[in-house]
């Protein structure tokens, strides 16, 4: 027996979808929830399962009736441009504020004034956006509509992911009495999120939660070891899998590692970031969709909101450090076909990837307590300039530090300036404490699925609560069936040499930061790294080396002689390196004559280090780098009028190499090529 | 935090953000309370609540309206709230119960607000007068000021020019606590680093009935005296002109409605519109060594004179 309203759902739903459709497992119940009951709602639905169909169609029921515009609150810009098409198969006026449209802010504006927009869709970052905010309430006052919240794991601290915005967002809901309605939609919510977002909510929220199996996917877990043996690894399997794929990488640079070696190996690939041109983003993804790419190359950043129905197979050529992460990622694969392949490449020596996530995705207490003094005593709006001045922090971390102090409201921003907000602010230390302790409990399960003998699907399932749970039958250990994780010898002989030859860039710096303003004009070319410090072979013996104050051996000097011939071949100039005080650091000084002998090069030591200063590893960010380099060399005696090939041992901050090339090219040195054996991974 | 009737509170009365119909007044707010808590009106419809409270359908209609406001009202307050503005209501435990004991139903619904809320109950000095003040007038504001701070009291003014920044400013300087209430202009007043230190050290809180973007205007400046007598233990009048001016009106109002005891100044440098005070019952203080005297005497706050309610708890709307 259907109800009226159920033929009034139905009918909307099938004006939009045809005459067949049905409503999918839970939807309908949600739709009634939202409509006819006016509960909050929190739906946990695998991705495809149609949470769009569910606020479009209430939407409409709910206009129908006289109610406000629908606000949808997504982090996914790339989903809002697929929602808005769909949206009006149902015969709703759906818009999206963002900063790519700016010139149509103002007739939104005006079309939600006049109450022809049914659904708004914003960015959390939007939506706490002052000017936004001075915009919007005006329309948003006059009628009551439905608040979608999208991704609503992130706004519980347990979640994988942790998105500042969110937090604004809830003290948003905070303020909202319990009749406003409010819908949230996640994919990925454990016990645990659940609760939390219960708590948030108020406890008359309602729960709709659906099966997260995805019968589609075998899974498989491969331990090795190094990179090379894993390149190698892709090289050998990848050609045999049928359709195209993402290889999730846990860093850009690996992205680019990757992509290059598959393409090297006649496998199309391209690699894919955050710190791509969004432009570049979509083209490849659309070469994706289109299958003129075999495999992309991604970061965590190709994630929530592509949609390739076909997506046959989903390698990780390392481990995420999180089974909620892994499940989103592996479960973009085979969402419309049969079989899907998930291979994750797995070692211990991942884990230091993710301490360093850990480390970097939290606020350090005497950081953020030293940011908050500083804004306190002034009490005025400070640019980002005078932070980094007068706070001795990394740049990246003090962005990212200010961000999570204006959720908190202990800073607030306006027009790229900061200001102490009067609310009074301590530290949440034991907030951040949990935060660690969820992620180090997370590291524990990501390790145990590596090793598991039991069903990797019930595991992962079993890891996000879910209920119902049995053998997939179709996982490595389900079925018996192993990769092998030894690839062919003469495969690791190519990845080894590959890794070996394949230029590592050092960009040169073309402003200069804190105390000294402005553009370089003295530029030094571009450098190159032999390798990366991370990096086994190379890498460990440049750290062993500067550790134990030994040399380097004659193996690696003959492998960076390669390079540079490689490099520039016609190359005549001399070798120059960074001096030190201490006659007892010879690392660099011998590595820059064995090679000027070995290039058949002169060597100079026309630069000379005035003064002992701090070790630079301990200035956290490029003001105070700068400053404690700037006017501690010198040239000694005529300076070389010809090209220079400028030596060190570790590339970093490349302000001692930014301040060296200065110093030359102001004298009529150049141009200055940088060379160093190490760089620390950007 | 502010619960389900504070958010009743505001959706019907706040200013924060624009509405189809008119918001309710104090006295439309508190009128209304003595028949039913607001907050259990929301999400019944215009005819249920018109024939709940027997009140006109129009009337009904606006309340049902007021309260569709409520996701803008959640954004405001939390826009404010961010960047340390809090907002308080009549209806919730912050709000000082003397306000309301004193001014009834002119008591504010709404209280938006930087620094410590509690400064709101210390019982502080009121010290009012004209923006335009002799030398000796400002001399005298200041003494006040000073002898406020000397017994462990805050001094309450307008903040405006004249005897209240005298006051206000003397008061900062020698470490005492200030409450300045606002008739305008709330979130400029807060951009000013010295203001910001004092707030954040604990020394300044600043408080209105209006919104914290609101201009200066002469309505909202004569609403606010009330507020300024009804949070001090004593208001001591500086300078006023007789019969005319804001500080007359409102010092006459605050007589006449009991909002909270007013002393005038009458000693050196004081003008006839201070006598004529009196003559209207405000205390007379003549000697500033009285003061202590004064302020000890009135340390139990007398409660404003209940206004006649009819037989029959009418709506005033």
């Amino acid at each position: 027996m259907t109800t009226d309203f159920e033929n009034a759902a139905l009918a909307v739903l099938r004006r939009a979808v045809g005459p067949s459709a049905q409503f999918r497992d839970g939807q309908f119940e949600a739709i009634e929830a939202l409509v006819e009951q006016r509960s909050r709602l929190l739906v946990v639905q695998r991705t495809g399962w149609g949470k769009s169909a569910v606020y479009f169609v209430a939407t409409r029921l709910l206009r129908d009736r006289g109610a406000g515009t629908t606000i949808i609150v997504s982090p996914l810009l790339a989903l809002m441009r697929d929602q808005i098409e769909a949206a009006s198969r149902l015969h709703l006026n759906a818009m999206t504020i963002n900063s790519s449209n700016k010139e149509e802010w103002e007739r939104i504006e005006q079309d939600l004034l006049g109450g022809k927009v049914d659904l708004l869709l914003v960015s959390p970052e939007r939506f706490n956006n002052a000017d936004f905010r001075d915009r919007l309430l005006g329309p948003l006052s006059s009628s009551a509509g439905l608040l979608v919240i999208d991704e609503a794991h992130c706004i519980s601290d347990w979640g994988h992911d942790f998105r500042p915005d969110y937090r604004r967002l809830v003290r948003v809901l905070e303020r909202m009495p319990s009749g406003v309605l409010v819908l949230c939609t996640t994919a990925t919510a454990n016990r645990r999120v659940v609760e939390d977002i219960h708590h948030q909510l108020g406890a008359e929220l309602k729960v709709i939660r659906g099966n997260l199996d995805r019968e589609s996917l075998s899974l498989s877990s491969v331990r090795i070891p190094t990179v090379v043996e894993r390149l190698a690894w892709l090289a050998q399997w990848i050609p045999r899998l049928t359709g195209s794929g993402i290889v999730y990488c846990l860093t850009v640079a690996d992205t680019a590692r990757v992509a290059d070696w598959l393409n090297t190996n006649d496998i199309p690939a391209a690699a894919y970031s955050g710190g791509r041109d969004p432009e570049q983003r979509l083209a490849i993804e659309q070469q994706l969709k289109a299958n003129e790419l075999k495999v992309v190359a991604a970061t965590s950043a190709l994630g929530m909101g592509f949609d390739k129905p076909d997506l046959a197979f989903v390698i990780h050529f390392q481990s995420p450090d999180s089974p909620v992460a892994y499940y989103q990622q592996v479960g973009r694969a085979g969402r419309a076909v049969d079989h899907a392949e998930v291979v994750l490449l797995w070692s211990e020596r991942d884990e230091d990837i993710w301490q360093y996530f850990l480390e970097h995705g939290l606020p350090v207490q005497w950081h953020a307590e030293q940011v908050v003094e500083y804004l306190k005593a002034e009490a005025d709006w400070v640019g980002l300039r005078d932070i980094e001045v007068n706070v001795n922090m990394p740049s990246s971390r003090i962005a990212g530090l200010l961000k999570v102090l204006d959720v908190e409201g202990a800073v607030e921003k306006e027009r790229s300036k900061y200001r102490r907000t009067l609310r009074p602010w301590t530290f949440d230390s034991a907030r951040i404490e949990r935060v660690r302790n969820a992620r180090l409990a997370e590291h524990q399960a990501m390790r145990d699925y590596a090793t598991t003998s039991g069903c990797r699907m019930a595991f992962l399932r079993n890891a996000l609560n879910d209920s119902d749970i049995s053998s997939c039958g179709k996982c490595d250990n389900c079925t018996g069936n192993r990769y092998d994780r030894k690839a062919d010898p003469s495969l690791v002989g190519q990845a080894l040499s590959f890794i070996r030859r394949r230029p590592i860039g050092i960009e040169p710096r073309k402003r200069w930061a804190g105390h000294r303003s402005g553009t370089i004009s003295n530029l030094l070319e571009p450098g190159r790294a032999l390798c990366y410090l991370t990096d086994p072979g190379w890498g460990d013996q440049l750290l062993d080396a500067k550790r134990s104050g030994g040399l380097l051996s004659d193996q690696l000097v003959e492998a960076a002689a390669a390079l540079v011939k490689d490099w520039m071949p016609g190359f005549d100039g001399i070798v120059a390196y960074v001096p030190s005080i201490d006659p007892a650091r010879t690392l660099v000084p011998n590595f820059a004559g064995r090679l000027a002998r070995l290039l058949q090069l002169p060597l100079s030591d026309c630069l000379v280090k005035l003064r002992q200063n701090t070790p630079q590893k301990l200035m956290e960010n490029s003001a105070q780098q700068l400053r404690n380099v700037d006017g501690v060399f010198a040239i000694r005696g005529k300076a070389p009028t010809s090209p220079v090939l400028l030596i060190d041992d570790v590339a970093d901050s490349r302000w001692t190499m930014t301040v060296l090339g200065d110093l030359l090219l102001a004298t009529g040195s150049g141009p200055i090529y940088p060379f160093t054996v190490g760089k620390t991974k950007g | 935090m502010l619960d389900e009737q504070d958010l009743a509170a505001l959706a019907l009365t706040s200013r924060l953000v624009k509405s189809a119909v008119k918001p309710l007044s104090s006295r439309e707010f508190w009128a209304l309370r003595r028949s039913v808590e607001p907050s259990a009106l929301r999400g019944t419809t215009a005819i249920e609540i018109a024939s709940e409270l027997a009140i006109p359908g129009e009337d009904a209609e606006r309340i049902a309206r007021l309260f569709d406001r409520a996701t803008g009202i959640a954004v405001a307050l939390e826009t404010l709230n961010h960047s340390g503005i809090w907002t308080i209501t009549g209806v919730g435990e912050c709000y000082p119960e003397r306000l309301r004991a004193r001014l009834h139903d002119a008591a504010p619904i709404v209280l938006h607000g930087v620094g410590d809320t509690s400064l709101l109950s210390t019982d502080g000095v009121g010290v009012v007068g004209s923006r335009d003040i002799s030398e000796h007038g400002s001399l005298i504001a200041c003494e006040i000021a000073q002898t406020a701070v000397q017994s462990g009291l805050p001094v309450v003014s307008g903040a405006a020019r004249g005897v209240d920044q005298d006051a206000m400013n003397a008061a900062f300087k020698v470490g005492g606590q200030v409450v300045g209430v606002l008739a305008d202009s709330l979130e400029r007043a807060v951009t000013r680093p010295g203001t910001r230190r004092g707030v954040a050290g604990g020394q300044i809180c600043l408080v209105t009935p209006y919104t914290p973007s609101a201009p200066f205007s002469v309505g909202n400046a004569m609403g606010r005296n009330k507020i300024i007598y009804g949070l001090s233990r004593y208001t001591i009048v500086v300078a006023t002109d007789q019969e005319s001016g804001g500080t007359w009106a409102g010092a006459t109002e605050a007589l006449k409605k009991h909002y909270g005891r007013v002393a005038s100044w009458t000693g050196a440098g004081s003008s006839a519109g201070n006598n004529a005070l009196v003559k209207q019952g405000a205390v007379e203080l003549s000697d500033l060594t009285h003061l202590d005297y004064l302020l000890d005497e009135s340390d139990v706050p007398p409660t404003g004179k209940d206004e006649p309610l009819g037989d029959q708890l009418a709506l005033g709307f």
